[in-house]
């Protein structure tokens, strides 16, 4: 037995765990060797020293309640297990990119065109094919015709709405100021009814005082 | 009632009541193991508490995985030694990053931080009778300097009390690289001892 197989046998024999005809050998060479006996002696030092370190209360108390559970809990724990099989997530993660790259190319292929007045969309997992520089060329030809038109009547369509619109409000500015003078005229009217009949009743009073007046005097007694 | 006695009472009814206790009574007995196991791994209390009970989080969900019920002993501390790891791994990309910004600033010149102000308190005052408290701390300290493998190795077998079988098992390594590793372990933490002029003479006049 050498020094450096010591080093295996030293830690079983340090912490009994050794076989009983190693430890006489363990023993033997002990005895006989001072450098490896200065050694276990000092490991075995080390070893009670570490023990000062006594064990901590953690002071924690962990106590695991029962959740009720609820239906989407559930299905959540069905559908993300917490700790899945790592083929399980491998699945989920592939299946995952599939849905995106799919998507991703419907999104792209994804035509939209507006014709006369109607929106119509196409999508596809594949590029259209047959597209080529000319086609294109006269689609966009074909479209600015459309949006020019379409321009076209818009601008129309606005401006006589706005005509329309012009003549109905001077129509009803017509409608109110002769309906406004019509009811200026009666207030006038009524006025010169009203200043007419008040000076008739001071006629007629200034008629009846005179009378009573003219009686006093013819018939005032004789003296 | 054994550990897989409890196991198995939980993975009969694990929405049951008696299921339930069965995992808590699981909890109770080993909580103080795990959080002591950690605490010396890391050497932060609070930081020992959390991992703790991410712990046992990870074992109520993966316990149903675990085929050989009497093996729990080796998976439980391979769980925790697995936590440990991540943090450590973790610390170590942002300190990385933080000493990047501090080599940049300047702050890490020898003379703004001597090697010293490393060492613990009773470490600087050799002459002194240290408490035992100082001396978990210098022992706490002189764990985290042994390199990472060695230590778990060390704690596994001094402050668990786990055999070198068990602890092969829970690290998935061979026994003699963990006997190994002991070796050096201890041989490291005696120098260090040494080196902060620290033995156990400190300890037998305990105050």
């Amino acid at each position: 037995m050498t020094c450096d197989d010591n080093k295996i046998l030293l830690m079983d024999f340090l912490y009994n765990e050794i076989a009983p005809e190693a430890e006489t050998l363990v023993r033997a060479h002990l005895q006989n060797c001072a450098a490896c006996r200065g050694e276990y002696e000092t490991l075995s030092r080390t070893s009670l020293t570490l023990k000062a370190w006594e064990n901590e209360d953690p002071r924690l108390h962990l106590t695991f309640v029962r959740e009720s559970s609820s239906w989407l809990g559930a299905l959540k724990e069905k559908l993300f297990p917490a700790e899945a099989p790592r083929w399980g997530k491998l699945a989920s993660v592939a299946a995952g990119i599939a849905l995106g790259v799919l998507l991703i190319s419907a999104l792209l292929n994804t035509e939209i065109s507006f014709n006369n007045g109607n929106f119509a969309y196409r999508t596809s997992l594949l590029p259209r094919q047959g597209t080529t520089a000319e086609a294109d060329s006269q689609l966009v030809a074909q479209v600015r015709q459309q949006v020019e038109t379409q321009y076209q009547r818009l601008l129309l369509a606005s401006q006589q709405q706005q005509r329309d619109e012009l003549n109905r409000t001077l129509a009803q500015f017509a409608a109110e100021i002769s309906r406004q003078r019509q009811s200026d005229l009666q207030l006038v009217g009524e006025g010169l009814d009203a200043f007419q009949q008040h000076t008739d009743s001071r006629l007629q009073r200034n008629n009846e005082m005179l009378n009573q007046l003219l009686q006093t005097v013819i018939f005032k007694p004789q003296q | 009632m054994t550990d897989g006695d409890l196991i198995n009472k939980f993975l009969n009814g694990p929405d049951t009541s008696e299921g339930t206790n069965a995992f808590n009574t699981l909890v109770w007995r080993w909580e103080k193991p795990m959080y002591n196991f950690i605490l010396r791994y890391l050497g932060k209390q609070e930081e020992a508490r959390d991992l703790t009970q991410q712990v046992f989080i990870k074992v109520y969900r993966n316990l149903t995985r675990l085929k050989d019920r009497e093996r729990f002993s080796a998976w439980i501390y391979q769980i925790a030694a697995n936590l440990c790891r991540d943090v450590i791994k973790q610390k170590r990309r942002n300190r990385a990053y933080s000493l990047e910004s501090l080599q940049e600033s300047g702050a890490l010149d020898e003379a703004a931080h001597p090697a010293l102000t490393l060492l613990p308190e009773a470490a600087l005052h050799p002459d002194r009778i240290v408490s035992r408290n100082e001396l978990r701390d210098i022992l706490e300290k002189a764990l985290q300097e042994i390199p990472e493998e060695q230590r778990v190795v060390v704690i596994m077998k001094e402050y668990q009390g786990l055999k070198f079988t068990e602890i092969a098992e829970a690290l998935g390594v061979s026994v003699n690289t963990i006997k190994s590793r002991m070796y050096y372990g201890l041989s490291a933490l005696k120098k260090i001892l040494a080196q902060w002029q620290f033995d156990e003479e400190a300890m037998l006049y305990d105050v």
